[in-house]
């Protein structure tokens, strides 16, 4: 087994830091915070720059584990972007041969994933609804919850029921019957959004759904998952450097708090839970780029492992700060933000954890790769 | 990122598997009586190593076949999957070994590398002293130089196998007015020599796996030393990397095997007329387990990647030491946890968790771990 980045991972990896670095430093983020936030102008920019169709093809040199390192990068700088929900919503589409698969990649226009609804979570059944009238006709209802930056893309890729099975209806938000209410959330970069619909119509070339359509959105929730913990992580990364910056500069009783063990150790055990959690996420995207017999139960390992560290990564960050970390002044609080986000998009800790018991305690086990 | 096997590693794979099913003994036949164990173990290491599957990515010259680290490992994860027993002379493969293969002379290397990989001769580690344990520059064991050969004198702890060994690699103080780090050495004694003392400790789980060894003006000649007089320091940090780094990864296998065996137990169990399997804080404390063997798992590969491309062990086996804690402890928790009456009244189980509670002490303390990762990964100050 060999996790090492290929050449070309690593370039993307670098390429993205370059770009990321120009376009969407913190101050963007706050930009969001602040109620004034706008990011077209780097969705346009990822878009041109092939973002959003990386990893879809086979034959691309990328991979899972290259979208992972794109996430790891919008993480540390809590960028305002729907890079793994396009992800997902793209991987469904390619499964199910859709037309729209080309202009979800291109980001023309940007996407926002509706798939949480207020009484459900990540996996259940949706309560949205396509229903077919008398002539025909279909018209979208339901409501969604945390659909990130609804309000400013173009297209809305709901996840909604139709004739008794999942699928995904892509509605644009100034469609008659749509209503989309900012709410507040514990990331205010990620602009999320209340979303209703009411009889809202569809034709059947905005569906993507048929016999493949299960199949990809569990395989897609999976791809999801990874690539939000990687973005968890990022921002993890992130935090620990800002802390271990401040514990070799903060003086205390006449010293660096680096130098005191108590302080020394704290962020000593936060790099390697993040270690630990990113070697899980790079298992887990490589398990489902080789769509190994364990690639689920590695993607649900990585999840419950690395939301829960990202967490505890970022929170020991901010005790190594003390009163500074607890401000929004301080850039901290950014990144310590999107930490919280993605551990629970895509199912948090406890449903993963679940997941991984379902699997490991099944009588034929597929879960420790090789 | 590769995570299926390369050519060569299915075929060593294969030929692991060819050679248990040729008869080859497995952990279940392990005699339960210390000397008579260690016995059994010998004769398997033996066998092991006649069908070439001990360290084979030690260089062919001195036994080893010079593959890959990787197939290394390979060899390591399918002997472990299979439930054979950890090898005897593990301290000679996994950390003298190594530093005698990267720092040792030819003679050295003739002398001591095939006996270490057929196990006909045990090595033991002199490293801790009652007075030194995580600060082990302060150790006071002393090698006074006599002109052809050192005297040695003072007491090692924990010293595990030292009363089956044939040899002891011992960390003395061969210049005293140099600084701590800087006058030491790594030597090699003979454990029949005379003046040496063996004195075995029963353990938690009581089993006499470590010894006190006391040195009484041991005579060691000149050509038993590693690198050079005073520059033990470097050397011993590398052996304790090895014991870190891909030790680790075979340790990971075999507490997989554990997890596997902890799982079928309890299918087998009911509690108020009900399989423990459903109980649901049952289910969640194995797939925390599992969840932590795995992450261990693959920390584990990435730090083997790295030391594959880098040709040496990196600061990051600290990781690895405190991940491999975390799991293997939870591990013995859950064992007892899960099991309850059926661990604590029972042998088996109550040792794997009383075990675990090395983990986070030998081979550098959990609190010794975060000060390397704390000072030499994160830059921060010396506490």
């Amino acid at each position: 087994m060999d996790l090492e980045c290929s050449d070309e991972q690593a370039e993307l990896r670098q390429s993205a830091i370059g770009a990321l670095d120009r376009l969407a430093p913190l101050s963007l983020a706050r930009s969001f915070h602040a109620g004034d936030g706008e990011a077209t102008a780097l969705w346009r920019r990822l878009a041109e720059l092939g973002w959003l169709g990386v990893g879809l093809d086979s034959d691309d040199p990328f991979g899972v584990p290259g979208l992972c390192l794109l996430a790891e990068q919008v993480g540390r700088r809590a960028a305002p972007t729907t890079l793994v929900d396009t992800a997902l919503v793209a991987r469904v589409a390619a499964a199910c041969d859709s037309a729209q698969l080309e202009r979800i990649v291109a980001g023309q226009p940007p996407l926002a994933l509706a798939m949480l609804e207020p009484r459900s979570s990540w996996t259940s059944a949706p309560a949205t609804t396509v229903t077919r009238a008398a002539g025909g006709e279909l018209a979208l209802s339901g409501e969604k919850l945390g659909v990130h930056h609804a309000a400013s893309v173009g297209l809305l890729a709901v996840l909604a029921k139709l004739d008794g099975a999942p699928a995904v209806a892509l509605v644009e938000p100034a469609r008659a019957g749509v209503s989309i209410v900012p709410t507040p959330g514990i990331d205010p970069a990620c602009a999320p959004c209340r979303v209703a619909l009411h009889r809202v119509r569809v034709s059947e070339s905005e569906l993507l759904g048929g016999p493949a359509f299960a199949g990809a959105l569990a395989y897609a929730l999976d791809v999801a998952a990874v690539a939000s913990t990687a973005e968890g992580l990022g921002a993890a990364a992130a935090a620990l450097e800002l802390a271990v910056a401040y514990a070799l500069e903060r003086e205390q009783y006449g010293r660096v708090i680096g130098g005191f063990q108590a302080v020394a150790h704290l962020l000593a055990e936060q790099h390697a839970l993040r270690e630990t959690a990113w070697a899980a996420v790079l298992y887990a995207a490589a398990a489902l780029e080789e769509r190994t017999d364990d690639a689920a139960a590695a993607a649900a390992v990585a999840k419950a492992h690395g939301a829960a560290a990202a967490k505890v990564v970022v929170e020991g960050a901010l005790q190594a700060f003390g009163g500074v970390g607890f401000t929004r002044e301080h850039d901290l609080h950014l990144v310590y933000r999107r930490a919280l986000e993605c551990a629970g998009r895509f199912g948090g800790p406890p449903e993963h954890e679940r997941r991984v018991a379902d699997l490991l305690l099944s009588r034929e086990p597929a879960l420790a790769g090789t | 990122m590769r995570l299926t096997r390369s050519d060569a590693e299915r075929r060593i794979a294969e030929e692991v598997h060819s050679f248990l099913s040729a008869g080859a003994a497995d952990a279940r036949e392990l005699p339960e009586e210390f000397d008579a164990r260690i016995a059994w173990l010998r004769e398997w290491q033996r066998r092991l190593h006649e069908a070439g599957l001990v360290n084979v990515a030690w260089p062919t010259e001195h036994g080893g076949r010079g593959a890959t680290l990787g197939e290394q490992m390979v060899v390591e994860q399918e002997l472990a999957r299979a439930g054979a027993p950890e090898l005897i002379g593990v301290v000679g493969l996994g950390v003298v070994g190594p530093s005698i293969v990267a720092h040792g002379t030819a003679e050295q290397k003739r002398r001591w590398l095939p006996k270490i990989l057929s196990g006909e001769e045990i090595w033991c580690q002199g490293f801790s002293e009652p007075g030194a344990g995580s600060d082990l520059a302060a150790l006071r064991t002393v090698a006074e130089d006599r002109g052809d050969h050192w005297v040695l004198r003072g007491q090692k702890t924990w010293t595990s196998w030292a009363q089956h060994a044939t040899w002891c690699a011992v960390l003395a103080r061969t210049d005293l007015e140099a600084a701590a780090h800087k006058g030491i050495s790594y030597l090699v004694a003979d454990m029949r020599a005379p003046g040496i003392d063996v004195r075995p400790l029963e353990q938690l789980t009581g089993e006499p796996e470590f010894s006190e060894v006391y040195f009484d003006e041991v005579a060691v000649p000149k050509d038993q030393i590693i690198g050079a007089p005073n520059a033990g320091w470097s050397i011993a940090m590398h052996s304790l990397a090895h014991e870190r780094g891909p030790a680790v990864a075979a340790r990971a296998v075999k507490l997989r095997v554990l997890l596997d065996r902890l799982i079928a137990d309890a299918r087998r169990l009911e509690r108020d007329g009900r399989p423990v399997l459903e109980d649901a804080e049952v289910r969640s404390l194995l797939a925390r387990t599992h969840i932590q063997l795995e992450v261990l798992r693959c920390q584990s590969a990435r730090t083997v990647g790295t030391m594959i491309a880098k040709g040496r062990p990196g600061l990051e086996t600290s990781i690895d030491k405190l991940q491999l804690t975390r799991a293997e402890q939870l591990l013995g928790d859950t064992a007892l946890a899960v099991l309850g009456p059926a661990a604590t009244y029972a042998p088996g189980w109550q040792n794997v968790y009383l075990y675990s509670r090395a983990a986070s002490i030998y081979g550098g303390t959990s609190q010794v771990q975060k000060n390397i990762i704390a000072e030499r990964i994160l830059g921060l100050p010396r506490s």
